[in-house]
């Protein structure tokens, strides 16, 4: 299974999600990365039931304060998991392996009291007082590290001597003394440590989804994130948009229009004119579905969405050709680990955009409609994009697009955005919209060239 | 102890040598020393590797550095392991310098130490700041060979400048030689009230106009010169280099009419490659060079002795320095 540090590259708009993440922990930010995708029901749901508890503590304002101490102390706590495997497996640790776990139990103690008045069903933490107190013999209760003279009265005589030795013999002499008991406590303290590994360890996971949660929580408050529900027939979205697109449009004073959309287990086809967000819906229900799989809350008003166990995707942007594949060769091998995991009883969502769009009309036509009546037998929840008329679905839908507006508007490429209304209309014909040489002179494309194509259109 | 009543006016300290083997090691340790019993709370570090016994570059063998009980130091995880003194850790980056993780510590008794700090500017700044949690009032930070950039008065305070027989055999190119490297580190700073602004700006050429208002001339790098010749005075005689400045920029500016208006401001002196002939001409046909930041200065410190075996008189070599520089000259080894 692929990780999130994986899918981060190849997701459009996930990059965007976690550059936005603030995380505090290196822990937190090492756990997030080598996360899976949440498969199983169960686990899922503990995780949102979790995200939205942190969620609500974080967007209480009396809480600000304690938020803000705790992120704090987790800017602390960094990932000592090969420190605590040293110990697990029974190595001597040296003293910078002994200060990170002193400094670890220390602010694992902190969060503890911060977060005692809550009540948190993720987050609980073990007590680690007994190994600050192995390591802490003067009991100062500061995150430093050495091999204190408090553990063993004749260091603390050799170390007094030492400092008073006449010659550079003599105390060249006593300082490998003082070494060769400073390494027997060092190997006596390993082992008393070594009875902690498992709690050491389950908090410093912990520590780590903690950071990971308010991460999130903080995240989805910043942009108006939806908890969602896990459901069985059929994925609902109200209101669905995407995040990375809708900062840039706000950024330039404009709007991104939310959109209703339900995927079935079948295909739903979606047609449209050009430029009329039919990637971008796709791309956007993709990086949701990611996103609700990850455990985030979703960039949508209202969110039922079915758990699956592979979500596949046929959208554009590969950079399969610098593997010496044609953008033909790669759809096809697209579709068909489609089909072979829909064939093996996985549940998928699938996620098309266009499919057979480089090869021959005809032909594309032909494929096109045996990937809708294959993914329809195989009961895939699927979304297809398609330029194709005469495709045949059980559901399909057309971008409304740029209706009923008069000749003489004066759209253009700047203002496009303005008159393309993107939400979805039901639709039963079988023809899709023919509006791209409309949409090619709103570009601004040479006029020759327009009025051929026109002559042409009207020769079919 | 004639300089420490000057140095503790400020909070950090990087010595910077005119050359390897001018005596910097030695010059820190003497300052260590001298404030061993000072009460005040030293802390000590280097730019990149440093502390070895033997010297990387000539394989003479270099005094190490000698730390007492509650100074602070600042080594890569390679060199931490390897002390024979007994430290007590603060603080583990998280960040990786080539040679492990930077920690930070404080001596539990008295030793000699090989230690590497931090490996760039910006974290050694970071580091300095950081250092104030644990009370430092001093930082000391030993700049290496060709990272002079410690120096920037951005990073560091103050500053001791190191010379000797190993930048030259010859007591007047010696002399001609660190009082070059003087006379660019005392650049005249340009007083204005947009210095917080200019220090901001991360690239290429800028012009300050006589209504003081800050113009970017489109030219990215004084190395891009070339190519936009015609823009450079468009904006008026006064130029801000965010970056570097090489001899090209120069040359360039001094055989154009408007040379004797000409003020081409650096961030501070370390931004300066030129060679001495080049910035004498320019000088001389009229343009001047000023700063935004100028280091404190503190002294010279001198060594007459060169790996080569070379042994300069060190008392004709502090008065010869003293004419040209004016500002107290020591010789750490003859001060006891």
């Amino acid at each position: 299974m692929k990780s999130f540090r994986k899918y981060i590259s190849e997701i459009a708009g996930l990059r965007f999600v976690y550059e936005n993440l603030e995380l505090n922990s290196s822990a937190g930010r090492k756990k997030l990365l080598k996360s899976q995708l949440f498969t199983k029901e169960f686990e899922l749901t503990v995780n949102i039931q979790a995200l939205s508890e942190i969620y609500d503590f974080i967007q209480d304002k009396k809480n600000k304060k304690i938020v803000s101490d705790i992120c704090t102390t987790l800017n602390q706590v960094n990932d000592i998991s090969a420190s605590i495997n040293n110990i697990r497996f029974n190595r001597v640790s040296d003293d910078i392996e002994l200060f990170e776990i002193k400094k670890f139990c220390i602010n694992s103690q902190k969060i503890l009291k911060q977060i005692s008045p809550f009540d948190f069903s993720l987050i609980l933490l073990h007590d680690l007082s007994e190994v600050i107190t192995i390591l802490d013999p003067q009991n100062t209760g500061i995150p430093a590290f050495y091999i204190y003279s408090d553990y063993s009265p004749e260091l603390a005589q050799l170390r007094k001597e030492k400092d008073k030795a006449k010659t550079p013999e003599e105390a060249e002499n006593l300082r490998l003394k003082c070494v060769e008991i400073e390494d027997k406590i060092r190997e006596n303290l390993s082992k008393q440590l070594a009875n902690y590994v498992n709690k050491l360890e389950y908090n410093l996971n912990r520590l780590a989804d903690f950071d990971i949660l308010i991460a999130k929580a903080k995240f989805a408050v910043k942009f108006r994130l939806t908890e969602p529900k896990i459901t069985k027939e059929k994925t609902i979205y109200k209101g669905l948009f995407n995040p990375q697109i809708k900062t840039i449009l706000e950024s330039q004073n404009k709007n991104f229009q939310a959109i209703d959309i339900e995927i079935f287990p079948f295909p739903t086809l979606i047609t449209g004119a050009n430029m009329s967000g039919k990637s971008v819906l796709l791309k956007t229900v993709a990086l949701s579905q990611f996103m609700f799989q990850f455990g985030f809350f979703v960039p949508t008003q209202n969110a039922e969405i079915i758990l699956v166990e592979e979500i596949l995707l046929n959208i554009g942007d590969n950079q399969d050709e610098l593997n010496g594949l044609s953008s033909f060769a790669v759809e096809i091998l697209n579709i068909n680990k489609i089909i072979s995991h829909a064939k093996s009883g996985k549940k998928i969502l699938a996620l098309i955009d266009e499919p057979a769009r480089t090869t021959n009309p005809d032909e594309g036509k032909a494929i096109a409609n045996a990937i809708v009546e294959i993914l329809t037998e195989l009961k895939v929840n699927s979304l297809i994009c398609t330029h194709y008329s005469g495709i045949k679905a059980n559901k399909k839908l057309r971008v409304k697009g740029l209706q009923n507006i008069s000749d003489n508007e004066n759209i253009n490429i700047e203002n496009i955005n303005d008159f393309m209304d993107y939400s979805l209309i039901q639709v039963d014909e079988e023809k899709a919209p023919a509006e791209a040489i409309r949409i090619a002179e709103i570009l601004g494309a040479d006029k020759d060239f327009i009025e051929k194509a026109k002559k042409e259109v009207n020769n079919i | 102890m004639p300089f420490l009543k000057e140095i503790l006016k400020y909070k950090s300290l990087s010595i910077i040598g005119t050359e390897k083997n001018t005596g910097k090691t030695e010059c820190l340790n003497y300052i260590i020393q001298s404030l061993k019993n000072s009460n005040k709370t030293i802390a000590i570090t280097s730019i990149g590797i440093d502390g070895e016994s033997v010297d990387a570059v000539t394989e003479t063998p270099k005094p190490e550095i000698e730390i007492y009980k509650n100074n602070i130091f600042l080594s890569s995880e390679k060199h931490f392991l390897q002390k024979q003194i007994t430290a007590e850790i603060l603080d583990v980056s998280e960040k990786q310098t080539s040679l492990g993780r930077l920690i930070t510590a404080r001596a539990m008794d008295t030793g000699k130490l090989i230690f590497s700090g931090p490996p760039d500017t910006k974290w050694l700044k970071e580091e300095i700041q950081n250092s104030q949690k644990y009370g430092v009032d001093l930082f000391l930070v030993d700049g290496a060979l060709s990272r002079k950039s410690t120096a920037s008065p951005s990073v560091t305070e103050s500053m001791i400048l190191t010379t000797g027989a190993a930048l030259s055999a010859n007591i007047p190119t010696l002399v001609k030689k660190t009082k070059f490297i003087c006379d660019l580190i005392e650049l005249p700073v340009f007083e204005t009230n947009l210095t917080n602004e200019l220090l901001q700006i991360k690239n290429g050429l800028w012009a300050i106009d006589s209504d003081n208002i800050i113009h970017d001339l489109d030219i990215k790098s004084t190395l891009l010169l070339d190519k936009a010749k015609d823009k450079l005075y468009s904006k008026g005689c006064v130029i801000f280099a965010s970056g570097i400045i090489t001899n090209n920029i120069l040359e360039f500016m001094r055989i154009q009419k408007n040379i004797k208006e000409t003020i081409l401001i650096v961030k501070d002196f370390t931004k300066i490659f030129v060679s001495q002939e080049k910035y004498n001409s320019f000088t001389k046909a009229g343009g001047k060079i000023m700063v935004l930041l100028k280091p404190n200065l503190i002294s010279i410190c001198v060594n007459p002795w060169s790996p080569r075996g070379i042994v300069l008189d060190s008392q004709k070599l502090r008065e010869e320095l003293f004419k040209a520089i004016n500002l107290p000259i020591y010789d750490i080894k003859a001060l006891d």
